[in-house]
């Protein structure tokens, strides 16, 4: 028995029809496929952006804000760790490192962020191009900042249209190093020694022999304002009231609750002394990254903490669970974030299976009335000698392909779809997303297909059982 | 499932079975009188029988009742020695498929399939494949009917060409019968006699039961025996001499 002759002559008469079905099919599907891809590539995606911070240490207060500050780079106002607290993670044994992260400047929406050199080198694996900074007023970027090595930019106070108003006036940071590409939100940052956020909002160095200096620079610029002709000193020193009035300002814009930190002077990280730096500083060497040994240690937004151990981690969670700070496992924030997600996601997929149960039926009850045109050339058939399990087949097979090529551009429709939602949010948020079909989204396809088989059935089984002769009669 | 060899082997070589109806009576539920009724009725085998009467007589109801599709209320039908009154449904889609080509007065052809397509189009009743020679056998029925078998479509067809698409998709296996409704109806009157041409040639020629049912007079008029039916009862018989 082979009933395609008549099943693809059945597609071919209506195929307007025909492909209307196909599409709403797709669509259906596609929605599914949609929704399901695109929750996993963004579960996926944060994951990953989550990898390299293996516990956060940060004052009191959201840990989702925390995590959506330092993994996401998604601004708000959260406490600062005080310094003590997390000077003391730096000397900790647990601790294979630990890095102060600073926010609250831009460059055009680009988040400024201050941290170490070992965090750069840990998040990114190294740079891809031009060296590390080594002043306070030099950078490393993400690979997607527009910005070339060698280029220099002026920082502004906070992001989007505050960030506008508030320019540090005389600040010129220079780029000198890009990051590799990390996939995550940091590609879309621009990393500068934590010390210059500090120095640039007026708030100590986090260095003591930065600060000795700094404070006989005030004392020399009081006298010998000329004789220094040192990018530090000139802001610092246009500073000496202007950051101060920036510190107000600053005050007043974001309460207690924001990382403003000062910067004394740059330091070489071991062995990346600038010779310029030498050169222009003939009494001391920039200080960079820790030891932080300043006497006033400015607050910090929080402390990304690599451990040295698994133990190590749940310990030093445990330890800083106190009154003054709080330690966690961004992952754990994630999966609440991701059950959120979830149960969103969930209601979402029921009304996408909704959505399919009516376009499923809005086509059986098409294909119904489109038996009713087909019925007489059925019972044509049927006298020429075609058994009646010929043409329930032919039925089935003709709803059945409708189906199976529906299904399979709707999963091929959802890719493409939740492929597109993935890269509009990657631009948007630097994120690295990747929707994929795996096994959730054809288990979807398959399902609708073996429903839509099954259904399939109706109007096979209808028309099996009408009358043949009464279906002769009716032309 | 192939087309099984002695399908196709066949072909040609059945005889034609003797019809024998005896006290055949159709009603429509909640209908007194029946729409048919037909005390008996014998043909012999490679009878060319026309069917007449006006519209409603019971001309259809007789050959739909002759291939098993309707089920009389009583009465028995005869073809040879099998009763297909008595078959199961699915026993009479088998006897009607090695022993019946049945021709429509609108064709009912594919609209889009190829002439040759329609011809063969029985043989997916059978089986998955179409034999080489069937599918030779249903290129030569077009030759002999005159239907170019290079045509995309019987779309492109005249309607005679299309009716006579329709008769060789009938004699596709070569039936002991052959039973045509108005199979000239729709034609104009040079396809007509052309179509009953055919018709006439290939009973006479093999021996084969034609029945015809008609309102055609120049087609009725060639039949050798002729039943004239109204209001469901047969009125008189005609047999030429």
């Amino acid at each position: 028995m082979n009933p395609f002759p008549i099943v693809f002559a059945s597609l071919r008469r209506h195929w307007v029809m025909n492909l209307l079905f196909v599409l709403l099919i797709a669509v259906a599907v596609a929605i599914g496929v949609g929704i399901t891809a695109q929750e996993r590539a963004l579960r996926q995606g944060s994951a990953h952006a989550a990898d390299k911070f293996d516990i956060l240490v940060a004052a009191p207060g959201s840990q989702t804000d925390i995590v959506m500050n330092t993994i996401f780079l998604r601004p708000s106002a959260v406490n600062l760790l005080e310094g003590p607290v997390w000077s003391k993670l730096l000397s900790d044994d647990r601790v294979d490192f630990a890095a102060p992260l600073a926010f609250g400047d831009s460059w055009h929406n680009h988040s400024i962020v201050g941290s170490t050199a070992q965090f750069v080198d840990y998040l990114s694996g190294g740079l891809k191009d031009g060296t590390m900074f080594a002043d306070h007023e030099e950078a490393v970027i993400g690979v997607a900042v527009p910005l070339e090595i060698g280029d220099s930019f002026e920082p502004a106070h906070g992001h989007g249209i505050e960030a506008e108003e508030h320019h540090h006036h005389g600040v010129n940071i220079k780029v000198v190093g890009r990051m590799k590409a990390t996939g995550t939100p940091w590609d879309s940052a621009i990393v500068v020694p934590v010390e210059q956020v500090w120095e640039v909002h007026s708030l100590g160095t986090g260095h003591a022999d930065d600060e000795d200096h700094e404070h006989n620079e005030d004392h020399d610029d009081d006298h010998a304002h000329d004789e220094h002709d040192h990018e530090h000193d000139h802001h610092h020193d246009n500073g000496a009231s202007a950051a101060a009035a920036q510190d107000h300002d600053h005050d007043e814009d974001h309460g207690a609750a924001h990382h403003d930190e000062h910067g004394g002077e740059h330091d070489h990280a071991p062995g990346e002394a600038h010779d310029h730096d030498d050169e222009d500083h003939p009494d001391h060497a920039v200080k960079l990254g820790p030891p932080f040994d300043g006497v006033d240690l400015p607050g910090v937004p929080a402390m990304v903490v690599h451990p040295k151990t698994v133990a190590g981690a749940y310990s030093l969670r445990s330890s800083y669970r106190t009154d003054h700070s709080m330690a966690f496992f961004p992952a754990e924030v994630l999966v609440e974030m991701y059950e959120m997600l979830g149960n969103a996601s969930s209601v979402m997929r029921w009304m996408a299976l909704g959505t399919q149960a009516l376009v499923v039926a809005a086509i059986l009850a098409a294909v119904l009335a489109l038996m009713q045109i087909y019925r007489k050339q059925f019972a044509v058939l049927r006298a020429l000698g075609a058994p009646k399990s010929y043409i329930f087949g032919a039925i089935w097979l003709y709803v059945a392909t409708l189906v199976v090529f529906g299904a399979a551009i709707g999963l091929g429709l959802g890719w493409a779809v939740a492929q597109a939602v993935s890269q509009a949010f990657t631009a948007e948020t630097g994120m690295a997303m990747r929707a994929t079909i795996a096994a959730p989204e054809l288990t979807l396809a398959a399902g609708f297909i073996l429903i839509g088989f099954a259904l399939a059935l109706v109007p096979a089984f209808m028309l099996y059982r009408k009358p043949v002769v009464d279906a002769l009669r009716g032309s | 499932m192939a087309q099984s060899a002695s399908d196709t082997a066949n072909l040609g070589k059945g005889s034609s079975p003797a019809l024998d109806i005896s006290e055949l009576s159709l009603r429509f539920p909640r209908q007194e009188t029946p729409i048919l009724s037909l005390p008996h009725l014998a043909v012999a085998p490679g009878t060319i029988l026309g069917v007449a009467g006006p519209s409603g007589s019971g001309k259809s109801s007789l050959l739909y009742l002759l291939t098993g599709l309707l089920r009389p209320g009583k009465g028995s039908i005869h073809w040879g020695e099998t009763d297909i009154t008595a078959l199961s449904e699915g026993a009479c889609d088998a006897w009607r498929r090695k022993h019946v080509g049945f021709i429509f007065q609108d064709f009912h052809l594919i609209g889009e399939l190829s002439p040759l397509e329609n011809v063969l189009l029985p043989a997916g009743f059978h089986g998955w494949r179409v034999p080489v020679d069937l599918r030779k056998r249903a290129a030569d029925l077009l030759n002999l009917v005159g239907v170019p078998t290079n045509r995309g479509s019987v779309t492109d067809l005249s309607r005679g060409e299309q009716q006579r698409v329709a008769i060789a998709r009938a004699l596709l296996f070569d039936p002991p019968i052959l039973l045509a409704d108005e199979p000239t109806a729709s034609l104009d009157r040079d396809a007509a006699e052309n179509c009953a041409d055919i018709l006439f040639a290939n009973a006479r020629d093999n021996h084969r039961t034609l029945i015809i049912v008609s309102h055609d007079h120049t087609v009725i008029d060639r039949c050798p025996r002729v039943l004239h039916f109204d209001k469901g009862q047969l009125l008189t018989e005609n047999e030429a001499a």
